[in-house]
């Protein structure tokens, strides 16, 4: 497969940004997204040039790094599924795929397609946590939990922290309270992951 | 055995309250077991400071362990106790762990599940509101704790939040983006670490009273493992440099069901938790080049190796023999897919007993997972899996206080080589993390600290810290100034490659020696073909991976040199010249019953081996059997 890949390119917080075209070929329908950019950057980087930034850790869709505006959409066209899980054979042969970071005022772009996601260490240090000290706990079967408030809380807390929701929600764009909307893998109710 | 920790734990010295206050620990590392240590700590009144390489704590690889938790509740009755999960640990572990960690290890494991549930950790339960439980590889019994399959997410959140929580209190002082690269020791002692800013690339000096890595394993030397491609062992490597042992380093635990290699630009492979050995059945074809799509072949055409060799454990044997089984099915020629290295993986039967919603409701976020990455539907047709490097057993070595040989330094979780022994049952791993930082840790590092209570808050200014920035600056310089052709990727590529073919399942001495051999060519070529791009003083992710690969051909070396020395078969060790006859390890309790635990000895030069005897008082060596 051949693509034009139009990147986003931001030395740092302090300088404005632009986009950079690139034309990638003998791509495989076979490589993940990030896969595809590693391929890309390994030409950038054997031509001289500075290669693309962009976070990744797990590669398997639970650790929250990977995070990346894909054809104006967060994480691409799939529901559920981040963009190190996303694969090439989703893309047409032969198009242009526009990749940017995420678009919020309140994650600032540290370079390329990285972003400040610190805003969200600021809401759970303001009280998202249980005060419960170590040592001063109970056994842990004295207080049944109903299973479906269980399995409610489960499907509450597989937030798996990318910042999608406030990369593609106006509200906080503009500084308006928000609702949370969770991009998690096992979130039930939607066709991902059970 | 059964009293020891708690007789212990009453000898151990305290710190009062106000002294706590005066005194600073570093905790490197925000997984589970960096978090729950800095937490943990933090409550008591320490000063803590705490790093990750992430953006945020919460990144930490434990993210990812998905099938579970063990603990000895005994809920289900069935046997279960405290003993009894030593037992299996020690079992499990081919005999090659210390007898008195492991107890202790499950001994805590009951006040980790309380814990956790107190901290909100959403656990299955079933419908009387309890708390559920599932079987796992290598025990007879049901003991492991989920939470479907994003046990370590759930767990990890819960222990962020607690993280979080110390931090909003001051207690704790976090610092993201940062990269240890040495180790500061002042007078034998451990006293603080040099930082690299991720975003600025200035180098940064933290002092403390006591440094505490929480840094993981270093199954990333293969390149293509199950760990996140940021986790590294330049930390804990930078420890063993400054005079901290590194004990074990070839015991390294090879995951027998991953996502089998899909192509030549595969960056990582993705685990298919054990805990679908409970339901999916493993088999290949019984005959060789079989083409047919594996739903066409008929039931009495297919070999269920695993069920046919180990009949009392069946599928659910430990994860060294799971591996090494389907290893010995591929090699033999029976292997399926384009490569012919995989076997299936089916859930036919348990759909068909349990329903399809059953299934769904324990493993569909791995179902889903396995459809997105293959395009294969595994409610449909079996899955493909093959072995992965997964965890290592080996790591820094310590004492019964989870102390380096360097005073002042401890290591916890995976960093250290503590209760695994040749190979780690499943589940086990978030329960030791988690152990180690709640409640052996806090107990331990304040019987070290009790000396230190006159010690000033340490200054930063002082000969040992300038000297190891200036060493890190020469090494990035040195990094920067090589200006090659090549890739680092493409070096640690090479270097997988190589520890996978020569020191991975299977291992012989001859493997090993021209592992070494090529390892060295491959570090000379690299020192001067390697090309890292960018600038120091930037935001720079070549030169973090040009960093980490460095550190891996050493790493490497070390691995090889372990596995050459040790001749005999344990766990996931297997020499190919140590065998039974029906393949099974072939352990030599004579001559290896001890811990090799290895001093650094310079660049390329053979380390220096030192031997910790284990002494088995309360279990009886013998071979370790799944029949």
């Amino acid at each position: 497969m051949e693509f034009k890949l139009k990147i986003w390119r931001q030395k740092n917080a302090s300088v404005k940004g632009k986009f950079e075209t690139f034309t990638l070929k003998d791509v495989s329908p076979e490589m993940s997204f990030l896969q595809m950019l590693d391929y890309l950057n390994q030409q950038i980087i054997e031509s001289g040039g500075d290669p693309v930034h962009f976070e990744h850790d797990c590669r398997e869709g639970i650790c929250g790094s990977c995070g990346i505006y894909i054809n104006g959409r967060p994480h691409g066209p799939l529901k559920d599924t981040t963009t190190c899980e996303l694969h090439m054979r989703e893309f047409k042969d032969n198009t242009t795929i526009v990749i940017e970071p995420w678009r919020s005022k309140a994650f600032p772009v540290i370079k390329d397609l990285v972003v400040d996601r610190s805003a969200f260490e600021k809401v759970i240090r303001a009280g998202g946590f249980i005060n419960a000290n170590t040592g001063s706990t109970q056994e842990a079967n004295n207080i049944p939990i109903n299973k479906k408030i269980s399995d409610r809380a489960f499907d509450a807390a597989v937030c798996i922290g990318c910042g999608a929701c406030v990369a593609a929600c106006h509200a906080i764009c503009v500084g308006k309270s928000f609702a949370v909307c969770t991009f998690a893998p096992g979130k039930s109710g939607s066709k991902g992951p059970g | 055995m059964a009293d020891k920790w708690n007789n212990y734990k009453s000898s151990l010295r305290l710190v009062n309250p106000a002294n706590k206050k005066k005194l600073d620990i570093i905790v490197v590392g925000t997984g589970l077991a960096g978090a729950s240590s800095a937490s943990a700590l933090g409550e008591l009144g320490y000063n803590v400071k705490v790093f990750c390489f992430q953006d945020s704590p919460r990144r930490a690889h434990s993210v990812a362990a998905q099938g579970g938790i063990n603990a000895a509740k005994n809920y289900k009755n069935d046997g279960d106790s405290v003993y009894r999960l030593f037992f299996d640990m020690i079992k499990g572990g081919d005999f090659r762990a210390r007898e008195a960690n492991v107890y202790r290890a499950a001994e805590v494991s009951n006040y980790v599940i309380d814990h956790f549930a107190a901290l909100g950790v959403p656990f299955a339960r079933d419908y009387g509101g309890m708390l559920d439980t599932r079987s796992f590889g290598g025990v007879q019994v049901s003991r492991t704790f989920y939470a479907k399959g994003q046990t370590g997410q759930q767990c990890l959140l819960g222990t962020y939040s607690s993280l979080s929580r110390q931090i909003a209190k001051g207690t704790v002082t976090m610092y993201e983006r940062r990269d240890m690269l040495d180790l500061v020791v002042v007078d034998g002692k451990a006293r603080g670490i040099i930082t690299r800013n991720l975003l600025t690339g200035e180098l940064e000096r933290h002092s403390a009273h006591a440094v505490v890595l929480a840094t993981g394993g270093y199954g990333t030397v293969f390149y293509l493992s199950t760990l996140a491609l940021g986790s590294n062992a330049s930390a804990a490597w930078a420890a063993h440099k400054k005079g901290a042992l590194f004990a074990n380093p070839s015991f390294i635990q090879i995951h027998p069901t991953s996502i089998p290699v899909l192509n030549d630009y595969q960056s990582k492979l993705t685990l298919m938790s054990e805990s679908l050995r409970n339901d999916g059945r493993v088999w290949v074809p019984k005959e060789k080049d079989e083409k047919r799509h594996p739903n066409q072949i008929p039931e009495a055409e297919r070999d269920y190796y695993l069920e046919r060799r180990y009949p009392a454990f069946g599928n659910l044997v430990p994860r060294d023999v799971a591996s090494r089984a389907a290893k010995e099915r591929c090699d033999a020629g029976y292997g399926v897919g384009d490569t012919g290295l995989s076997v299936y993986l089916d859930f036919k039967d348990a759909i068909e007993k349990q329903g399809k919603k059953a299934i769904e409701d324990k493993y569909g976020n791995l179902f889903e997972m396995y459809f997105k990455i293959t395009g294969i539907n595994p409610y449909e047709e079996p899955m493909r899996i093959y072995p992965a490097g997964h965890y290592t057993m080996g790591g820094l070595w310590v004492d019964y206080n989870l102390m380096t040989t360097i005073p002042g330094l401890f290591s916890v979780g995976e960093s250290n080589f503590s209760d695994h022994g040749a190979n780690r049952l499943g589940a086990s791993s978030l329960m030791q993390c988690s152990g180690d930082g709640y409640f052996i840790l806090p107990y331990t590092i304040g019987d070290y600290l009790a000396d230190e209570i006159k010690t000033p808050r340490v200054k930063t200014d002082i000969p040992e810290f300038e000297k190891a920035e200036k060493e890190a600056n020469e090494r990035i310089e040195k990094l920067m100034s090589v200006n090659g052709r090549q890739t680092v990727t493409s070096f640690h590529k090479r270097l997988g490659k190589i520890l996978w073919d020569h020191c991975g399942m299977v291992r012989s001495a001859e493997g090993l020696k021209k592992g070494i051999q090529m390892i060295d060519d491959l570090e000379d070529e690299f020192w001067k073909e390697v090309k890292v791009s960018g600038t120091a003083n930037d935001y720079n992710q070549e030169l973090e991976k040009a960093f980490r690969v460095a550190d891996f051909f050493e790493v490497g070396r070390l691995m090889c040199q372990d596995a050459l020395d040790r001749n005999e078969s344990c766990g996931a060790h297997f020499r190919e010249e140590y065998q039974t006859e029906q393949g099974e390890a072939k352990r030599n309790d004579k001559e290896f019953a001890h811990v090799s635990a290895y001093e650094y000895n310079g660049s390329k030069k053979e380390e220096i081996l030192h031997k910790e005897p284990l002494v088995f008082e309360n279990v009886e060596l013998k071979e370790r059997s799944y029949k």
